[in-house]
């Protein structure tokens, strides 16, 4: 007698398939969430690039160790508080607060550099100032606005003027430290490039070594 | 050139609404694709599509967690300060891993589902942003571009979940580890 072959299931036959598996489906999800974090994680802790993960609000000091004065932006007079270790002045803005200040690619800001239309400030310390910076870039160090103020302010006299702050680039908080005290003093113009100095340099654009122009 | 000078928003539009059109008429028999099951070999585009699209845009923030920080804390103003960076660390990988997941075909609706769930926390941040007309950049295909986000991003990421939800209540697919994964 001879067997009969089960026919072949056509190509084109219908696959009978359950109920959609949504149970299943969101377990896989949080493991992949999970295996994800863990690899993240891992990933930062040995990164070179890494990032502190533990949050805890900035405070500010000189290298020498001892504390900064704090920055007090309303027409930059020097805080009369006792010097003690103080917490930088609203570091971020906070939940449901419009943060004003438009951000820039380093291409934005060569644009304007090269129509000439904007003023840029450096907001990293002196030293690093003059060790190079965005050629025509005047320093005003983030964390000492009152110190920056009386020298800078007289250059910037049209207050309507396009005004473009950077720092460090990333986690960097300097250059909106220096931004939320012009707009405190009236500015209203002023923008943030966010890359700041390394994209600048990444990106190969000129730089300018020495002291303020 | 940056991949967020080709992929502008507006491309993105045209090009998720050319992917769901397609997908649609193939379901529907508006037309049929000779001696393939048209429906799958769609299913199959769209999740190659947005697989590429995720991973692509985790490639600039896997690197640099401290650049994608300074922008969540720029823009997206929901998350918890305690949480951020930590949100700047794993959500480049999550992106990473679940792109992995849709190109390769492996556990592909789990990971149209993290699509689905990543494409509907950005609309809704990036709506926010737009009607309280805060401007920054949305940092979704690299973190600083200097595009600001308009109308157009939120319609890009409308669209993409639109994308991804087809592949997630799909059944199956082609060129894929696990083509039915049920």
């Amino acid at each position: 007698m001879k067997l009969k072959h089960s026919p072949k299931p056509s190509r084109s036959s219908p696959v009978v398939l359950g109920p959609f598996p949504l149970r299943k489906i969101l377990g896989q999800a949080w493991g992949l969430f999970v295996f994800s974090s863990f690899f993240a994680v891992l990933f930062n802790a040995f990164y070179v690039g890494g990032i502190e993960l533990k949050y805890k609000p900035k405070i500010y000091a000189n290298p020498s160790g001892a504390p900064s004065a704090p920055a007090t932006y309303a027409g930059f007079s020097p805080s009369s508080q006792p010097t003690s270790i103080r917490k930088k002045a609203a570091p971020t803005p906070l939940p449901g607060e419009p943060n004003p200040f438009p951000r820039l690619s380093a291409m934005g800001v060569k644009q304007r550099l090269d129509k000439k239309s904007c003023v840029i400030l450096d907001a990293r310390k002196p030293e690093e100032y003059e060790a190079g910076h965005i050629p025509g870039a005047i320093n005003f160090y983030g964390n000492e606005p009152e110190k920056f103020a009386p020298r800078v302010m007289p250059q910037l006299q049209d207050k309507s003027e396009e005004i473009i702050a950077y720092c460090h680039g990333g986690d960097c908080d300097l250059s909106l430290q220096v931004a939320r005290a012009l707009q405190e003093a009236g500015y209203t113009h002023v923008e943030i490039f966010t890359g700041g100095w390394p994209d600048w340099q990444k990106a190969g654009y000129p730089i300018t070594k020495g002291g303020n122009p | 050139m940056k991949i967020d000078e080709v992929l502008n928003d507006k491309a993105l539009c045209a090009l998720s609404l050319f992917l769901i059109l397609l997908w649609a008429g193939v379901r529907y028999r508006l037309f049929t694709l000779p001696r393939l099951d048209g429906e799958t070999a769609a299913t199959t585009l769209l999740r190659l599509a947005c697989g590429f699209l995720l991973a692509g845009a985790s490639l600039d923030k896997l690197g640099d967690a401290a650049g994608f920080l300074g922008l969540i804390k720029q823009c997206y103003f929901f998350i918890p300060d305690s949480v951020k960076p930590l949100t700047a660390v794993v959500i480049p990988w999550l992106e990473f891993f679940a792109g992995l997941c849709l190109i390769f075909g492996f556990r592909w609706r789990t990971a149209a589902l993290v699509f689905c769930g990543l494409m509907a926390v950005y609309t809704l941040a990036i709506s926010w942003d737009v009607l309280h007309e805060i401007d920054c950049s949305c940092g979704c295909f690299s973190k600083d571009t200097g595009e600001k986000m308009t109308g157009w991003t939120v319609a890009r990421d409308l669209l993409f979940l639109g994308v991804g939800s087809i592949v997630l209540l799909s059944r199956r697919t082609f060129i894929a580890l696990d083509p039915l994964n049920d």
